[in-house]
C-alpha cells in the first residue's frame, strides 16, 4: 500500500500538476477564459491538416520502427547469422548521435549536395519533405523498439519453445505460435511508445520537413517563433489527446491477449527461420546498419575535418574551440546522467511491478507514467517552470528538479520495458517468497528486481544517454551558471558552428559509451556476485 | 486512499523543498544571453566592475518564453541579445523595466526604445550568404543586389526562413516593402519567393544549409559571422548594394530583478567603449555605437542601410503576415 501510494503521489505532483498548468494556459484566450484557442485552431484548415499528418506519420513510423526493431532484436538474439554483433551495435548507435547532428549528417550524405546522392550518383533530389522525416524518425526510433524487443526476447524461456519442438512443431510453428505470442506485450509497448515519441519529435520536421510540419514542430514555432504560449499550449493539449487515444487503443489490444507465462530460468536457443524470411531479415538489418554507420562516420568526419564536404583537411581546431568553456560541463553531465540512470532504472521497475501486480489505481499509474513521452521536450520545460517556480513548490533552478524532470521523461521506457518483461512472467516465485514470509518490498528487491535485469539495464542505458543529450526541457529550469555539455552544444548549433558542434557531439558519444560500458560492467558484476534464484528464495525465507 | 495520497504528497513536498536551495544572491548578476561567447563577456565585466555574472545561453524566443512562464517569480536580472521584436513584445507584456543609461545617447535613436526599455548593443544585419562552389557548378553569378535574386535562374536555389517565426525573415519582407514601396515591394517579393522552394522555421537554418551547399543563396542574419564560424567553407557574404536591412540586438533589465544596481552597471558597461569592444570580440557584429569594427565586420558607414521604421512595421506585423500568407499559401 505504501509503495503504490508514494508512486502515485509522485506522478500526480510531477506529471499531472504541470500538465494542468499547461491545460489552464490553453484555455486563456486574449485575456478571457474559454475555448477560444481551440476554436482558432480548428478554424484554420492547414492546422487541421497538420493534426492528421502528424498522426499518419507517427502511426507509420510506429509500425515500421517496431518491425525494424523486432527484426534486429531477433537476428541479434535468436539466430547465429553473420554480422549479428554489428547489427546489435548499429541498433543502439542512433541513440548516441544527438538529433541535430544526425540531421546534419543525413543532409551531408543524401541532401541536394549530398556525398552519395549528388556527388556519387549525380541525382538532384529534393529531400526536404515528409519522406525524410519518416526515414530519419524510423532510424532514430528503431532504437527504442529494439531495446524493448530485446528485453522481451531475452526474458523468454526456451523451455516453452523446446516443448513445442518436442511435440513435433516445425521451427516456423515454434516461432509463430510460441515465441511471437510471448513477444506480443513487447510489440504493443514498442508501438505505443514509438507513436508517442514520433508525435513529440519536433527537431526532425524543423530541419528536414521542408513544407511538411507536425503538431510538435508547429507548437515549437508558435512558442519560440511567434511567442504565442497559449496557442502552443493548445496544440500540446491536442497532441496529448491524440496520444491518449493511442494509449487507450493499446490497452484494449493488450487486454485481450493471454500470453504464455514464463517459469523460472531464461536460457536462450536459436530459432531456424525459413530461408526466405531469414534472408529478408538479414538484408533489412544490413541496410539499417549500413545507414547508421555511415551517419556515425560522417559525424566523425565533420568533427575532424576542416569543412565537411568542401575541405577534408584534418584538424583538431573544432575540439579546441569546443573546449574553450572547460571541462566542468563534462563532469557535471556525467554525474547528472549517472544519477538519472540509477533513479530511472529502479523507479521504472518499481512502477512496472506496481502496474502488473497491484490492482488499485494501476490504470492511472500506467497512464500518468507514460504520458510524458507525448510532450515535446521544450513544452515539458515550460510546464515545469509554470508549476514549480511559485510557492509552495519553489523548485526551479535546483538540481532536484532537474533530476526529477529527467527521470519523469525517461520513466515511460523503463516502465514499458519492465511491464513487457513482467507480463510474461509467472507470479509463482514472488508468491513463494511472500508465502515464506518476506515483505512486499523485500520480495521486490530480492526476487522481482533480479528477474527484470534486462529491462533494468536497458532503462539505465537509455536514460543515461538521453540525459547526456537533454537540453530542450532543461534550458527552462536550470539556473544561470549551470554548466552542462548539452548547453554548450546548443550554443554552437545556435551560432551555426558546424565543426565545433560535431566535435562536442563526438565528446558526447564518448561520454555515452563510457556510461554504457560502466552500466554493462556493473550489471554483469551483480549477475556473478548477486544472489541466484535459489539463494534469493532462501534468503527471502 | 485519497487522504493517504494527500499526506504523501505533502511529505514529498516538504522533503524535496528541504534538500534543495534557492537561487544564490550575494550581489551576483544572472543573465539570459542570446549572444556569442558569454563566458568572455562575463569575465571581462567582472574584471571591470568586480561583479560576478552567471549566464545561461538561450535563443531569444526561449528567453521570452521563460520570462513569461516564470513572471510570478523572476529568476534573472539581465537579458542580453536577440531580436528587437522579442524585446518589443517583452515590453508590451511587462517583462522588462525601463532604464535610460547615460551611455545610451551614444546609440542612434532608431536603435533604442524611446522610453529606455531596451537599448541596442549591436546591429544584426540581414545579408546574403552565397555558396561559391554551388554557384559555380550551377553557372550562377554571385548576386550583388536584391533584383538579382528575382531572376528565374535562381529558381529553387534560394533558402529563407518563415517571417511568422523568424525576425530575419520578417525584417526582410517588411524592409523590402519600405525600400521599394508597398506595391512595387509585393511584386518584387512575388518573384523572390517564387525562387524559394520552402521556408525554414528557424532563422539560423538557412545559413547552415547554405554552408552545407544545399542552396546557392541563403537570406541570413549576420552572414559575415557565419563565414567566420566556418572559415573553410566555400561561402562569401554579400550586402545588397541597393539597400541593407538591419535590426537592433538589445540589452534590457528584467522586471523583478533582485539586483537593480548591478543590472544598471551592466547596461552602462555594455554601452561604454570598453564594453562595446568586448562585445565586438564576443560576436563580430556591426556596432551600435561609433567604435571601430574588428576585421571582417562591415562598418556602419560602408553599408547602404535602409532607414527601417521599427515602430511602424512592428505594428503592421499582423497585416503584413496575413498578406504574405494569402500570396504564398504553399509556403505554409
Amino acid at each position: 500500500m505504501l509503495l503504490p501510494t508514494a508512486f502515485l503521489a509522485f506522478l500526480l505532483l510531477f506529471v499531472l500538476y504541470p500538465s494542468v498548468m499547461v491545460l489552464m494556459r490553453s484555455f486563456s484566450h486574449k485575456g478571457s477564459l474559454g475555448l477560444g484557442n481551440m476554436v482558432a485552431f480548428f478554424a484554420k484548415p492547414h492546422m487541421v491538416r497538420i493534426l492528421w499528418q502528424s498522426g499518419a506519420v507517427a502511426a507509420f513510423v510506429a509500425v515500421a520502427s517496431t518491425l525494424m526493431g523486432s527484426c534486429l532484436a531477433l537476428v541479434s538474439f535468436k539466430t547465429s547469422m553473420a554480422f549479428r554483433g554489428l547489427f546489435r551495435t548499429a541498433a543502439v548507435v542512433p541513440l548516441v548521435i544527438p538529433g541535430f547532428v544526425a540531421s546534419l549528417s543525413y543532409i551531408f550524405l543524401f541532401g541536394r549536395n549530398g556525398l552519395i546522392t549528388y556527388k556519387l550518383l549525380g541525382l538532384n533530389l529534393s529531400i526536404y519533405g515528409w519522406h525524410s522525416v519518416v526515414l530519419v524518425q524510423i532510424m532514430n526510433l528503431t532504437t527504442t523498439a529494439f531495446l524493448i524487443m530485446s528485453a522481451a526476447i531475452l526474458s523468454i524461456d526456451d523451455q516453452a519453445e523446446d516443448a513445442a519442438r518436442t511435440l513435433g512443431a516445425s521451427e516456423w510453428e515454434v516461432f509463430s505460435t510460441v515465441t511471437l505470442p510471448l513477444l506480443r506485450p513487447g510489440v504493443l509497448a514498442s508501438m505505443v511508445l514509438v507513436f508517442m515519441k514520433s508525435m513529440a519529435d519536433f527537431s526532425t520536421p524543423l530541419f528536414l520537413g521542408g513544407r511538411f510540419t507536425n503538431l510538435a514542430a508547429a507548437s515549437y514555432s508558435q512558442l519560440i517563433g511567434s511567442y504565442n504560449l497559449e496557442m502552443a499550449a493548445t496544440m500540446n493539449v491536442l497532441l496529448l489527446s491524440v496520444c491518449l487515444v493511442a494509449f487507450w487503443v493499446f490497452n484494449r489490444a493488450k487486454g485481450s491477449g493471454e500470453g504464455f507465462r514464463r517459469s523460472i530460468g531464461g536460457r536462450r536457443k536459436d530459432i531456424q527461420f525459413p530461408p526466405a524470411m531469414a534472408a529478408t531479415m538479414w538484408s533489412l538489418s544490413m541496410a539499417f546498419s549500413t545507414l547508421v554507420y555511415m551517419l556515425l562516420l560522417s559525424v566523425f568526419l565533420a568533427a575532424f575535418t576542416k569543412h565537411l564536404g568542401a575541405n577534408f583537411g584534418l584538424t583538431l581546431a573544432h575540439f579546441q574551440e569546443g573546449f574553450q568553456r572547460g571541462f566542468r560541463g563534462m563532469v557535471n553531465t556525467f554525474i547528472f546522467a549517472s544519477a538519472t540512470a540509477a533513479v530511472t532504472a529502479t523507479a521504472g521497475m518499481a512502477g512496472a511491478w506496481l502496474i502488473t501486480r497491484s490492482c488499485t489505481a494501476r490504470r492511472l499509474l500506467d497512464l500518468l507514467s507514460t504520458a510524458p513521452v507525448a510532450v515535446p521536450g521544450t513544452f515539458f520545460g515550460v510546464a515545469y517552470i509554470l508549476a514549480f517556480n511559485r510557492p509552495p513548490l519553489l523548485l526551479a533552478g535546483t538540481w532536484t528538479l532537474v533530476l526529477i524532470l529527467s527521470v519523469v521523461r525517461e520513466l515511460p521506457l523503463g516502465i514499458r520495458s519492465g511491464v513487457s518483461v513482467l507480463e510474461q512472467q509467472d507470479r509463482s516465485v514472488e508468491d513463494a517468497a511472500s508465502t515464506l514470509g518476506d515483505s512486499a518490498v523485500g520480495t521486490f528487491f530480492r526476487v522481482t528486481l533480479p528477474s527484470v535485469r534486462p529491462a533494468m539495464v536497458v532503462t539505465a542505458l537509455h536514460s543515461f544517454v538521453a540525459s547526456v543529450q537533454a537540453v530542450g526541457a532543461l534550458i527552462f529550469i536550470v539556473s544561470p551558471g549551470t554548466k552542462l555539455l548539452s548547453i554548450d552544444v546548443f550554443e554552437a548549433v545556435y551560432k551555426g558552428q558546424i565543426g565545433p558542434a560535431a566535435a562536442m557531439s563526438v565528446v558526447m558519444i564518448a561520454l555515452s559509451l563510457a556510461g554504457i560500458a560502466g552500466i554493462t560492467v556493473i550489471s554483469s558484476k551483480s549477475k556473478g556476485g548477486g544472489p541466484s534464484w535459489g539463494e534469493s528464495l532462501r534468503r527471502a525465507a | 486512499m485519497i487522504k493517504k495520497i494527500s499526506i504523501f504528497t505533502l511529505t514529498l513536498m516538504v522533503l524535496i523543498s528541504s534538500i534543495s536551495g534557492a537561487f544564490a544572491d550575494e550581489g551576483k548578476l544572472n543573465m539570459y544571453v542570446a549572444y556569442g561567447k558569454p563566458e568572455l563577456i562575463a569575465s571581462e565585466f567582472e574584471k571591470a566592475t568586480g561583479i560576478k555574472v552567471e549566464f545561461l545561453p538561450m535563443s531569444s524566443g526561449e528567453v521570452l518564453t521563460r520570462l513569461k512562464a516564470e513572471s510570478s517569480n523572476p529568476r534573472t536580472d539581465i537579458w542580453l541579445g536577440g531580436g528587437s521584436d522579442a524585446f518589443i513584445q517583452a515590453k508590451a507584456d511587462g517583462l522588462i523595466v525601463p532604464y535610460l543609461s547615460p551611455n545610451a545617447e551614444r546609440v542612434n535613436q532608431a536603435f533604442r526604445d524611446p522610453e529606455g526599455y531596451w537599448t541596442a548593443v549591436s546591429l544584426v544585419v540581414v545579408g546574403l550568404l552565397v555558396n561559391t562552389d554551388r554557384a559555380q557548378s550551377r553557372g550562377l553569378a554571385v548576386p550583388s543586389k536584391w533584383e538579382d535574386l528575382a531572376d528565374g535562374a535562381f529558381k529553387d536555389e534560394i533558402i529563407a526562413s518563415n517571417p511568422r517565426t523568424s525576425g530575419t525573415a520578417y525584417t526582410t519582407v517588411s524592409g523590402i516593402l519600405q525600400l521599394f514601396g508597398e506595391k512595387e515591394g509585393w511584386s518584387y517579393l512575388d518573384r523572390l519567393y517564387g525562387n524559394i522552394p520552402f521556408l525554414e522555421k528557424s532563422g539560423s537554418t538557412p545559413g547552415t544549409k547554405t554552408v552545407q551547399g544545399e542552396f546557392t543563396v541563403g537570406l541570413v542574419p549576420d552572414p559575415h559571422s557565419i563565414k567566420m564560424n566556418n572559415p573553410d567553407a566555400p561561402v562569401v557574404t554579400v550586402f545588397p548594394e541597393d539597400g541593407v536591412l538591419a535590426w537592433p540586438s538589445p540589452v534590457a533589465i528584467v522586471t523583478g530583478t533582485k539586483n537593480m544596481e548591478g543590472a544598471k552597471k551592466f547596461v552602462d558597461w555594455a554601452l561604454s567603449p570598453e564594453g562595446q569592444k568586448v562585445l565586438m570580440e564576443a560576436t563580430p557584429r556591426v556596432p551600435a555605437t561609433d567604435i571601430e569594427p574588428s576585421s571582417g565586420v562591415p562598418s556602419l558607414k560602408d553599408l547602404n542601410l535602409v532607414p527601417y521604421d521599427h515602430l511602424k512595421w512592428g505594428q503592421a506585423r499582423e497585416s503584413v503576415l496575413e498578406e504574405f500568407g494569402s500570396r504564398y499559401p504553399h509556403l505554409n
